[in-house]
């Protein structure tokens, strides 16, 4: 599969967890990839990324999250 | 017209190519023609208890047809009596008094030779000393050069022996045979130094002979490792320089060296943080004239660039040099193949295909013809293929527009992100 095939793929899914309402609640890294932990209420689920361009976009999404907290903290 | 005056640590010179520590320095005949040709400045030829040298010293690494693309020599410090070079920077410095002459010296690490050698250089009346720490064959088996340049407190403590006599500036020349050069650049200044120069020559073998399997060059059939210089060694050199202008605690003039040829690398030593630039190889290859050309074409640059002195010029590119955690993630260029130009010898197909992304599709365009196109989205922008096309114009590489998702972020912010995120487990 194409790298970028591969990536939109990736980026899917993680817009599809946050579309239905789930947050990001951990991550970690490995020599596989990156595992991110979506929770909503009690239902969990971890997403494993392996695409590189992938693994770039969640961290956006957390710097996203950490700007909208900041400015929350502010107002 | 610019200013090309140039003062590192107080030694002044009408222009900032100097010639360094080496072969076309050895004696005053050839340090007067080289001012003659223009040169501002001259680091004579290493002074020290003279040495013996053997014979087949030089050897020169060519490639894809250019000479000398690297060069390679096993000579040693100065042969001749301290006496004899005085005398010669005493009538040369009588007959160019607006030149900078810079005395390179080594002794062994000894307190009272740095002195007596410190002095009698000096009352000859050199504008400045060069310590040379750097020098990566013959000496250091005698425990100097390179092999005292190699431990950060033999340099300062010798630097510090020698600034308890000098009264000129003193420039410390570091060896590059090192993991991390600011360790040593730290040490010079620590030890007194007014300035640092930079790059000695790379531990270094031209090559092995084929049929004789002699090495490159020998000795009547043995062969020592030598000091590696010329264009080769630029980028290697250029980084060192880079490194040393941009860490703090190193705040002292440098000098750059290593693989200048031209008013361009020059300019690219001075913009990462060079004061001035030495020169040997250039001028072994094509003779003194060559600063001509190299005065011509930086005052003609810096005319063109508004510069009306190399302070406007000196450490410009320094503050985007950086750490690769720094560099922004997100930011992405991608290649662009104009057909119109293109050959169609798929170099960088082949090259995309077999050693990089595979992002370059060959296709027909609509009256049959073959063409090249880039998948820009899988392209990583690595740059490959338009180094590696033969045509100017052929392939560009542009800048691709930032969408949702690109903001620009740093490896060492996304480590913080995910650190603020909380660990999985």
């Amino acid at each position: 599969m194409k790298e970028h095939d591969h990536f939109l793929i990736e980026k899917d899914q993680i817009d599809e967890l946050l579309n239905d309402g789930f947050s990001i609640g951990g991550v970690s890294e490995n020599l596989e990839g990156t595992f991110v932990r979506f929770q909503k209420e009690a239902e969990t689920f971890t997403l494993h990324l392996e695409s590189p361009d992938a693994r770039k976009y969640f961290a956006f999404l957390l710097k996203q999250r950490a700007a909208s907290a900041s400015s929350e903290s502010l107002s | 017209m610019a200013d090309l005056t140039t003062n590192v640590a107080g030694i002044r010179s009408p222009n900032p190519f100097w010639l360094a520590s080496a072969p076309p320095t050895n004696s005053g005949y050839q340090v007067q023609r080289a001012f003659e040709a223009g040169w501002g400045g001259a680091v004579w030829k290493t002074m020290g208890d003279p040495i013996l040298n053997v014979s087949s010293r030089f050897s020169a690494v060519s490639f894809g047809g250019n000479q000398v693309a690297g060069f390679n020599n096993i000579e040693l410090i100065s042969d001749r009596p301290l006496e004899v070079n005085l005398r010669e920077i005493e009538e040369t410095k009588r007959l160019y008094p607006e030149h900078a002459i810079i005395g390179s010296l080594m002794v062994e690490p000894d307190r009272d030779k740095w002195h007596e050698i410190v002095k009698r250089v000096e009352a000859a009346g050199v504008d400045g000393l060069e310590l040379n720490f750097g020098c990566p064959h013959g000496m250091a088996e005698r425990g100097m050069g390179s092999a005292s340049g190699q431990v950060p407190e033999l340099v300062r403590q010798q630097t510090a022996w020698v600034k308890e006599v000098a009264r000129t500036p003193v420039i410390v020349k570091l060896t590059p045979n090192i993991t991390d050069i600011t360790f040593t650049a730290k040490a010079a200044v620590e030890g007194g130094a007014d300035a640092v120069s930079m790059i000695n020559t790379i531990n270094s073998l031209s090559g092995v002979d084929l049929d004789s399997w002699n090495t490159i060059p020998n000795v009547d059939g043995k062969g020592a490792h030598g000091g590696y210089c010329g264009p080769a060694v630029k980028p290697i050199a250029l980084n060192m320089v880079g490194e040393c202008a941009r860490t703090p605690g190193i705040d002292v003039p440098i000098s750059g060296m290593g693989g200048v040829s031209s008013w361009q690398e020059a300019a690219e030593f001075m913009l990462m943080g060079a004061s001035n630039v030495q020169v040997c190889t250039a001028a072994m290859h094509h003779g003194f004239r060559i600063v001509e050309d190299m005065i011509d074409g930086l005052s003609n640059y810096m005319d063109e660039k508004g510069l009306a002195s190399l302070d406007q010029l000196i450490g410009q590119t320094v503050p985007k040099y950086s750490d690769w955690g720094d560099l922004d993630l997100t930011y992405r260029v991608a290649a662009k193949i104009n057909n119109d130009v293109c050959i169609n010898c798929n170099k960088c197909y082949i090259a995309c295909e077999d050693t990089s992304h595979q992002c370059i599709d060959m296709l027909k365009d609509e009256d049959g013809n073959d063409i090249l196109r880039v998948r820009e989205d899988d392209c990583v922008g690595c740059n490959l293929c338009s180094i590696v096309c033969p045509v100017d114009g052929a392939i560009d590489m542009v800048e691709v527009a930032r969408k949702v998702g690109d903001e620009p972020m740093t490896w060492n912010e996304r480590q913080q992100l995910m650190a603020n995120a909380g660990s999985n487990q």
